[in-house]
């Protein structure tokens, strides 16, 4: 039984199905089912679709809608491990946006979905992001590492202005600051101290899991 | 049946009605009154049985309207041809466009840009690569190279012959010279499959008795035949566009009508291949201006005909290396016959004009081929792409279109994926060595080169097709024409 629904699941994803997921994972609280093999199961399926994409078989559309359809799914599991008071397992939590004054959501879906597909819990707040809510959510989810994105120049100079806010309330060194989009060269993201910045979304992924040392 | 690309777009017309019919008109007149030269005794009997005004000592025929008019009504709109496997088979005619692989003498060296000849490893790699590439749905008879290390002159069009269709299912074009037509009849019938006859005039107003010899052999096997007219304007044919219309216009329909009355019914695709003379050199200017305009405007006259359109210009430029000028007027001259209603395009290969060709250059006109093949497809407007109902549905910011179903259903219909084009973020274009076209191109290559594997010729047939060739070796032997 257990099989069979997390085949569903994985089934699902790959058809990048969020009611499909979403009624996939009910089944799977209501047998009982372990809450992470749940997640594990997702995870490996869009894990599947970043792989095809990476070998440019699969395209955007196919990496975003299996992403999203996890995403979806995500909540009612999330509950799961309340109610059952066990511990969530994930490589970590990461807290992504893009910069207040950017509205480009692009490249920073690119990166959740990467980051999904490694087994990372993400908070997605969205575009044109205050500094503040930053700061809030990394301390509300007790993130481990935040993604910034700004695909303008003229954006850019927000990153330094959240890392800046990051420092002020000694929260910058206990976490792991990632920055990236078309505005930012790796030449910048040093210049205003960020912890890494790479050019592609599967490469933004690899880079979280070893600035975390997994 | 190989699909091709089918048009969907109105074709483009640069001529008006008028201007047509005054063309025609034209034409009809020069058939009359000037006449064309055949130098070949049996094409001026069939032609003085049917009426036509002919004057043996000097070969002139001149063909009176109602003949050429009853031809005309005789040529099919569009024919089929059966490859020796059905999926190579086509329908040439209608809407669909198939291209041609190019012809050349030499290979061209990727590195110093100069020719050679090639080797046979080298002419069946080549034809290899044809046979791999999807938007390659014919291989031109002169091809890829008629200057082969080791092969005598006069056998190098029917070993290119049997090195297509060793290599490849797809049809062939037979190159009627020298006799090569008797073999290629021979090795057609080996393989079970047709050829497309070439008939070639001789700008100006001319057919050669080789041409006549190879046309009668031909079309008594029953082979469809491609007629290309190729006045080089201001030296074999007039400077003017209206002028160099006219006389290709009836080169081609003599032609036309010496088949008609040999095998009524015969299908035939009319080809242009008029371009300007360059006026300095004394060379054939190429996919120049000049020549996309005639291109154009004769397939107009042939869409008007109802007579299959052959473009032979677009593969042929001035460029010697494979660079921005071979670029720009590969894919603006193939777009302009797609345009305009051609059935047949020759493109893939050659890099400059009918003198070199190189593989590399063949990959990169599949994209070339297949953006313009797309594009005179068109795209659907109907309930579901107008998509008013997810464009409600998304609303203004922060909506998106990426997690859609109608995206990952539509996206890869709308837009084109190249498979030698330069497309990644700059970052990543520094991080993987600053690559262009070219180098996806030889790699891609490379790649064929290295996975695929046409499908082979039964080992009966293989051993008809070398019989063949051996005959024609001791033939021209004995003509001591080797």
């Amino acid at each position: 039984m257990s099989e069979e629904i997390l085949g569903s699941l994985k089934k699902a994803i790959l058809e990048y199905d969020s009611e499909g997921a979403i009624r996939a994972v009910k089944m799977a609280a209501k047998n009982g089912m372990d809450p992470n093999l749940v997640l594990d199961a997702m995870t490996a399926a869009v894990r599947t679709v970043g792989d095809g994409f990476g070998k440019g078989e699969l395209w955007l559309p196919d990496l975003i809608g299996a992403a999203e359809a996890m995403q979806s799914a995500i909540p009612i599991v999330v509950e799961e491990i309340k109610t059952a008071k066990i511990t969530r397992q994930s490589l970590g939590t990461v807290v992504i946006g893009t910069v207040q004054g950017d509205i480009h959501s692009i490249g920073k879906a690119m990166v959740s979905a990467f980051l999904v597909a490694e087994g990372f819990s993400v908070q997605d707040l969205g575009v044109d992001v205050k500094h503040e809510r930053f700061l809030e959510a990394v301390r509300d989810q007790k993130a481990d590492i935040v993604c910034m994105s700004a695909l303008m120049t003229t954006t850019a100079p927000e990153l330094r202005k959240v890392i800046e806010l990051l420092k002020r309330h000694a929260i910058k060194d206990k976490i792991k600051v990632l920055v990236g989009g078309a505005g930012v060269t790796e030449e910048f993201a040093r210049r205003i101290e960020a912890d890494g910045y790479e050019s592609t979304a599967a490469r933004a992924a690899q880079l979280a899991k070893r600035l975390l040392g997994k | 049946m190989l699909k091709g690309f089918s048009r969907r777009i109105r074709a483009f017309d640069i001529l008006s009605e008028q201007e047509i019919q005054a063309i025609h008109d034209g034409t009809l007149q020069v058939l009359e009154n000037t006449g064309l030269n055949f130098f070949h005794e049996r094409a001026l009997k069939l032609f003085a049985e049917n009426g036509c005004e002919v004057d043996f000592a000097t070969n002139r025929v001149r063909m009176p309207n109602h003949l050429v008019e009853e031809c005309l009504r005789k040529t099919p709109s569009s024919f089929e041809m059966k490859a020796r496997d059905s999926k190579s088979d086509l329908r040439i005619g209608g809407d669909t466009l198939y291209y041609m692989g190019g012809a050349a003498l030499r290979i061209v060296d990727l590195n110093t840009w100069d020719a050679r000849p090639a080797t046979l490893k080298e002419l069946d790699e080549a034809c290899v690569i044809l046979d791999s590439l999807d938007s390659v749905h014919m291989f031109a008879d002169t091809a890829p190279y008629t200057d082969l290390v080791g092969v005598p002159a006069v056998m190098t069009y029917l070993v290119d012959t049997a090195s297509h269709v060793k290599n490849s299912t797809k049809i062939t074009l037979s190159a009627g010279s020298h006799g090569s037509e008797i073999f290629n009849v021979k090795i057609a019938k080996a393989i079970g499959a047709d050829m497309l006859a070439f008939l070639g005039v001789s700008a100006p107003l001319t057919y050669h008795r080789d041409a006549c010899e190879a046309a009668f052999i031909q079309a008594e096997a029953g082979f469809p035949f491609y007629i290309v007219g190729s006045d080089m304007m201001g030296g074999t044919g007039p400077a003017t566009i209206a002028g160099s219309l006219i006389s290709t216009n009836a080169e081609i329909l003599a032609g036309l009508v010496l088949l008609q009355l040999t095998r009524p019914g015969t299908g035939i695709v009319a080809g242009d291949y008029t371009m300007p003379l360059n006026m300095r050199t004394g060379d054939p200017c190429f996919d120049d201006l000049g020549s996309s305009l005639h291109t154009v405007a004769f397939n107009q006259i042939m869409r008007r005909y109802k007579i299959p359109i052959f473009s032979n210009c677009p593969g042929m430029s001035c460029a010697k290396t494979i660079d921005v000028q071979s670029g720009y007027e590969r894919g603006m001259s193939s777009l302009a016959a797609a345009m305009s209603g051609a059935n047949v395009i020759v493109l893939h290969g050659s890099v400059f004009g009918e003198y070199t060709f190189h593989p590399v250059q063949a990959v990169l006109d599949d994209d070339i081929a297949t953006w313009v093949g797309r594009f005179i497809e068109g795209f659907e407007v109907n309930e579901e792409t107008m998509a008013t109902d997810l464009i409600d549905e998304v609303g203004p910011i922060p909506g998106s279109y990426l997690n859609k179903a109608h995206t990952r259903k539509w996206w890869k219909t709308q837009q084109f994926i190249p498979k030698t084009a330069e497309r990644s973020t700059y970052p990543e274009w520094v991080r993987t060595g600053k690559k262009t076209a070219l180098t996806y191109a030889r790699e891609r290559m490379e790649e064929i080169l290295r996975n695929y594997k046409p499908v082979p010729l039964p080992r009966d047939q293989n051993d008809q097709v070398d019989k063949i060739l051996k005959e024609a070796e001791a033939h021209y032997g004995k003509a001591g024409l080797l």
